[in-house]
């Protein structure tokens, strides 16, 4: 249906809005509009990788290597399926075990949470340490380019440099303006928020792959077709996830089939 | 002591750190970074003179799928904006430019083969 076309991945999608924000900050007009950034075809949904060839064939490397890539970018779905064959995912369980450690860690700390607001900033903690190693890797590489100053290799200074970087995000994450441009952090950290902020409600394993598509959907796209339920969290007052970001949410046949026919 | 963030911080790390299958990490400065004001993907340089990569071959290749990128996005914006602009005109069509729009669907019609019309494609 996308005609293979499909959104870089969640974590290649978040550092790609920090280096966006960070290189747009020194010179705004030295980058491309983040929304250009985000797109691939559906061979390279799990990240990037190419053939490497060493020996006689190092020569014709590069050749090998754009034949290569022009010859996944116009594989079709069907075709991929057929490839990747119909052996489970196996990481499916891990998922699972992570939705019950962070319900078992959510209802721990419940009383800790005063407001929205708190559990948003404590999710944005949480997105942001995900993240601090490769923020540094993106703030090492801009100082080496413009520099020639080559990345500490001490993992203490990495450590305080990811300290550093992540209060900068953070900060940035409570405006507005630069919170829209660090919209996958954002968004999952809202959503996230939402869980934990709706007493009761717990994460599920599936919640992860949907809130990564959500995130996507909405940052990115003009409408997510999805469930009920997530559709709810998006769309709640304190959260207006569609209207900060201008995004349909559809969650039945009619409503998709109807908004496509608005177009 | 634990608090709520380090635990959910652990828990996620644990399951960012197994799922990190991809080589390239991010679209870094020599991704998002261009080095003159390009506008247009003819314009788009194939080695980005920002980039860090030591490995010419890899920076190359990464080059060329990011040139690939933009060009997709590049076709989808077009097809966006094409699509606004037939809606645009949608929106305001005149009466009698209702009756030439009412006129061509029935040409369409006549076009198609006998018992097959567009409710049933």
């Amino acid at each position: 249906m996308s005609l293979g076309v499909s959104l870089i991945p969640f974590e290649m999608r978040g550092n790609t809005e920090v280096a966006h924000l960070l290189h747009a900050a020194r010179s705004p007009e030295s980058v491309y509009p983040l929304e250009q950034l985000m797109w691939t075809k559906l061979a390279y949904i799990l990240g990037f990788s190419q053939p490497q060839f060493s020996g006689p064939l190092a020569a014709h490397a590069l050749e090998i290597q754009t034949g290569f890539v022009d010859h996944m970018w116009t594989i079709p779905l069907r075709e991929m399926m057929d490839r990747l064959g119909t052996t489970t995912f196996p990481g499916e369980m891990r998922f699972e075990k992570l939705a019950e450690n962070l319900n078992a860690a959510n209802q721990q700390h419940a009383a800790e949470l005063r407001s929205f607001e708190q559990t948003y900033q404590t999710e944005v903690h949480g997105v942001l340490d995900v993240f601090e190693e490769s923020t540094v890797d993106i703030v090492e590489q801009m100082v080496f380019a413009e520099h020639g100053i080559a990345p500490p290799g001490d993992p203490e200074q990495r450590r305080e440099h990811g300290r550093q970087l992540h209060n900068l995000l953070f900060a940035a994450l409570q405006r507005t303006e630069t919170s829209q441009t660090l919209r996958s952090f954002h968004i999952v950290a809202m959503l996230f928020a939402y869980v934990r902020w709706n007493a009761g409600q717990r994460l599920k394993a599936n919640d992860f792959h949907d809130f990564h598509h959500a995130s996507g959907a909405l940052g990115y796209c003009d409408a997510f077709f999805t469930e009920r339920s997530l559709r709810a969290s998006i769309t709640a007052a304190h959260m207006a996830l569609d209207k900060q970001f201008q995004c349909n949410v559809s969650v039945s046949t009619d409503e998709a089939i109807g908004y496509l026919k608005s177009l | 002591m634990l608090t709520a963030r380090s635990d959910v911080r652990n828990a996620k790390l644990d399951i960012f750190e197994k799922e990190r299958v991809c080589a390239t990490r991010f679209l870094g400065p020599e991704a998002v970074a261009h080095t003159g004001s390009r506008r247009n993907n003819s314009e788009i340089p194939v080695v980005s003179e920002t980039s860090v990569v030591t490995d010419p071959q890899s920076s190359a290749i990464q080059s060329y799928v990011r040139t690939k990128q933009l060009e997709l996005a590049a076709t989808l914006a077009e097809r966006k904006a094409a699509s606004s602009r037939s809606r645009s005109q949608r929106k305001y069509i005149l009466p009698n430019q209702r009756h030439s729009l009412h006129r061509t669907t029935q040409e369409d019609r006549s076009q198609m083969p006998p018992g097959r019309s567009r409710s049933n494609r």
